[in-house]
């Protein structure tokens, strides 16, 4: 009898077991190498800026810069980074709206078109830590 | 030999069984929350395809889908701010009650102009359910103090409008044509929903010429953004004054409840994607792994929220001339 007992035990023990394994397998990564980096307009860190990396199939990553400059890519939600792989990328200046801005034009974009709309920056992701800095210049 | 054994159950007999009644517990209790999130995503679709239905019926009534916003109208502190289409199709969603008593020339944001009474009486404290998604953390209403009436509560909802694609239908780099820019995002009036206004006209079924089950219609905003620093914040497109019911500023201006398809699902922050009354709010699900969206056949798809941006695009944009395929 006992030894029966003992046996059950020991296939709970081991279900149990494995239950918690499979629970620590879901925490998987997400694929996403983080990117992050500085972008200067003539040399001095711009501010409000939006970075957009985009892939040539799947979604875009996206990051804004703070007052010094520095982005930080997020793929979705919480999500940072980028997939590894190549990416076309484009520039924009970000514009906060009020409330009450009366609905105004936006005003003009600082960085050139050769960054944005008409953009030659192409840059790779790397597995892993990626620090890619944009160096613009206006003219 | 007499064995003098006991009737009973021994503690380690005790304890295997309180172990395998907990393993069994373990094993289901996932499984019953999948089941319910499941339920929830089931309503969530059904919402939105009795609000498919009703855009049909409004289209059957008068030939065009509702419009989204028309020009705000007077000065400051007189301002006239109109409906969203929420409250255009309301006699379709079983709100007509509501719809027959409203005053369709009052302030809708409640908060720029004076409200006629009648107005806030019927607005305040409105709930509609289906125009809630069961999954949604957000918050149900908002309460604020209005222009005339003192204070007022009204719902906010987890589906928006499709107006359009920035991006040209297809494509993740290149732009619409006629994008009206403003301080508020850059609206473009390629989708289903569409204002009213100097470059703008409602849109019918016959002009999405990439067919209706080509073309979203209407899509999810139910869950957090996260910004800058990763912290969550509601910022969907009613979610300012007027709620639901109101249009915002109207065409040329910042609208709300309807949204030009800007930036990926999920995402947050970027010109006309940080604010409730800017017009490229992003969309977001809270279901796990994407969102639910009205097609302009009537039908719902479930989007996978790391959808290929391309595609969202060419849903967004009803006559873009990109096939789609499965979705």
């Amino acid at each position: 009898m006992l030894h029966i007992v003992k046996k059950v035990c020991n296939i709970s023990f081991s279900t149990f077991l494995l239950s918690m394994v499979s629970f620590v397998g879901c925490n998987s990564n997400s694929g996403m190498s983080p990117v992050s980096g500085k972008v200067t307009l003539d040399g001095k860190p711009y501010a409000n800026a939006q970075v957009r990396f985009v892939p040539a199939a799947g979604r875009p990553s996206i990051g804004m810069t703070n007052e010094e400059g520095v982005y930080r890519l997020v793929y979705i939600r919480d999500t940072l980074g980028a997939a590894p792989g190549e990416y076309k990328i484009d520039i924009t200046t970000v514009h906060q709206s009020s409330s009450d801005s009366g609905g105004g034009k936006e005003p003009p974009e600082r960085i050139p078109p050769k960054y944005n709309v008409r953009t030659e920056l192409k840059k790779t992701v790397e597995p892993g830590e990626n620090v890619i800095d944009f160096e613009l210049v206006s003219k | 030999m007499k064995s003098k054994r006991r009737v009973g159950f021994t503690l380690v007999e005790l304890l295997v069984v309180i172990a395998i009644i907990g393993i069994l517990v373990g094993l289901l209790l996932p499984a019953v929350q999948a089941a319910r999130e499941a339920a929830r995503r089931m309503q969530c679709s059904n919402n939105l395809k009795q609000l498919g239905l009703a855009m049909h019926n409004y289209h059957s009534a008068f030939n065009k889908l509702p419009f989204s916003a028309s020009p705000q109208v007077g000065a400051v502190g007189t301002r006239q701010r109109g409906v969203s289409w929420i409250v255009r199709i309301m006699p379709y969603i079983e709100q007509n009650n509501v719809y027959s008593g409203l005053e369709f020339a009052g302030d809708f944001t409640m908060q720029d102009g004076p409200t006629p009474i009648v107005n806030y009486n019927l607005l305040n404290n409105l709930r509609v359910p289906g125009l809630e998604c069961p999954s949604s953390p957000l918050p149900k209403t908002q309460t604020y103090t209005t222009h005339s009436n003192g204070s007022v509560t009204l719902q906010m909802i987890n589906y928006v409008g499709i107006a359009g694609s920035y991006w040209r239908g297809g494509s993740t780099t290149v732009v619409s044509t006629d994008p009206q820019t403003n301080i508020y995002g850059i609206a473009v009036h390629n989708g289903m929903i569409t204002p009213i206004g100097t470059n703008s006209r409602a849109a019918s079924f016959a002009s999405a010429s990439d067919g209706t089950s080509n073309t979203m219609m209407i899509g999810e905003q139910s869950d957090f953004f996260y910004d800058a620093n990763l912290n969550k914040i509601d910022r969907r497109s009613c979610g300012w004054r007027g709620g639901a019911w109101g249009n915002g500023a109207g065409s040329g201006n910042w609208t709300q409840n309807v949204t030009t398809v800007r930036y990926p699902i999920g995402t947050f922050g970027g010109s006309g994607n940080s604010n409730p009354y800017d017009v490229n709010v992003a969309l977001t699900g809270a279901h796990t792994g994407g969102l639910n969206v009205a097609l302009a056949d009537g039908s719902v798809q479930f989007l996978s929220e790391t959808i290929e941006f391309a595609i969202q695009t060419a849903l967004a944009d009803r006559g873009d001339g990109t096939p789609i395929g499965e979705l």
